[in-house]
């Protein structure tokens, strides 16, 4: 179910689960991707924070990077955010299901 | 976003000392001023370091010789500006149009990058709050 | 009380346009050798002076025009005895005088008054930017 979320992924953002299936004996569980994906996330946003505050404390001159940063850390957490929304779509549609 | 929003107070008054520079360029005996920019950067470099420390989000700035923080929010003293180059003309006055005006367009910028990323904060806050990915 | 930036620009502007008003005036004025009652007293150059600080705006920034005065340099003195405003009498006996206006120095000044009144348009609409930079912060 994982494989299907993001089969692009140019930016090469954390939300890539490769193309094991979790099932598979073996690989990573659903659990475990999902935990790094929220952790890959976090240090994207810190990563962001840090280049704001260089830039206001006059550490760097370089805005693209910032900017870059930026982007990179919103990007990754509506991706990630678009995940969870499916992952709970997903919970009821099975919660409806007439055994 | 405690930085953002100090940085952003800062450079407006960084721009009225600019904005008075400009606006005295034939006054004589008037002495260019700049804006504390060294020591309102090192007072948030502290207080980042001692948030940092303790967890807390909002930033405690420690009030500066030219900048205080108080409950009315930042003062900020204007020094007198020492550039080298300076030229002190026949009326005692030593403002150079040059330089103001790549003080302003460089503050001008700055403040708009500052604004614009703290906008982005604000937005990517309303989309957690929002719970929809516009 | 963002716009209070405004108006330090916006003093200086009025306190050039005073000078360049003044400058123009002396210009206009560089042949006048009769004042406003007919009586042969010259025009005299007129000189805005600056102070800075202008009313209305906290903390003593900004820029005025604290008085326009009188240039106490000496008259051209023209020899010409036909001219009905020649002196009639005393050392100066037929010369005229002409305002102690010069066109290079006035318009010299108007280059350096026109220069800062640019600059301070700049400055104003820096001001502007930052101030609407400031609003698009409401998302």
């Amino acid at each position: 179910m994982a494989d299907g979320v993001n089969p692009v992924n140019p930016l090469g953002l954390p939300l890539a689960p490769g193309a094991q299936s979790p099932n598979r004996a073996g690989g990573p569980s659903f659990k475990d991707v999902l935990i790094k994906s929220i952790s890959d996330v976090n240090d994207l946003q810190l990563d962001a924070e840090h280049a704001i505050n260089d830039l206001a404390l006059g550490k760097t001159q370089n805005v693209t990077e910032v900017m870059a940063a930026v982007e990179k850390a919103d990007l990754a957490f509506k991706n990630l955010m678009a995940v969870r929304n499916k992952i709970i779509d997903a919970y009821r549609e099975i919660q409806q299901l007439r055994i | 976003m405690d930085v953002l929003t100090k940085s952003l107070t800062f450079l407006e008054q960084r721009h009225r000392i600019i904005a008075d520079n400009i606006a005295n360029i034939n006054t004589p005996f008037f002495k260019a001023k700049e804006a504390p920019l060294d020591e309102f950067r090192k007072s948030l470099a502290d207080a980042l370091r001692a948030a940092g420390k303790t967890g807390a989000s909002a930033l405690t700035l420690r009030s500066t010789e030219h900048v205080s923080f108080g409950p009315d929010g930042m003062a900020v003293t204007p020094v007198k500006a020492n550039a080298p180059d300076a030229v002190l003309r026949h009326d005692q006055n030593n403002v150079s149009l040059e330089r103001e005006m790549a003080a302003l367009a460089e503050n001008t910028l700055l403040y708009r990058t500052l604004s614009d990323l703290l906008r982005k904060q604000f937005m990517m806050l309303q989309t957690a709050v929002k719970e929809r990915v516009e | 009380m963002m716009f209070d930036m405004l108006d330090i620009s916006a003093s200086a502007l009025a306190a050039y346009r005073v000078r360049m008003d003044v400058i123009a005036n002396n210009v206009a004025n560089i042949m006048t050798t009769r004042n406003a009652q007919g009586q042969s007293i010259p025009y005299r150059r007129r000189v805005a002076l600056f102070s800075s600080g202008a009313p209305g705006v906290v903390g003593g920034s900004g820029v005025r025009v604290s008085q326009i005065i009188e240039d106490p340099a000496p008259f051209r003195k023209v020899y010409d005895p036909d001219h009905p405003d020649a002196v009639k009498s005393g050392p100066d006996k037929g010369c005229v005088n002409y305002p102690n206006v010069s066109d290079e120095v006035e318009m010299v000044d108007m280059i350096a008054a026109t220069r800062a009144y640019q600059a301070n348009v700049t400055a104003y609409e820096a001001g502007k930017s930052l101030i609407a930079a400031a609003l698009r912060l409401i998302v």
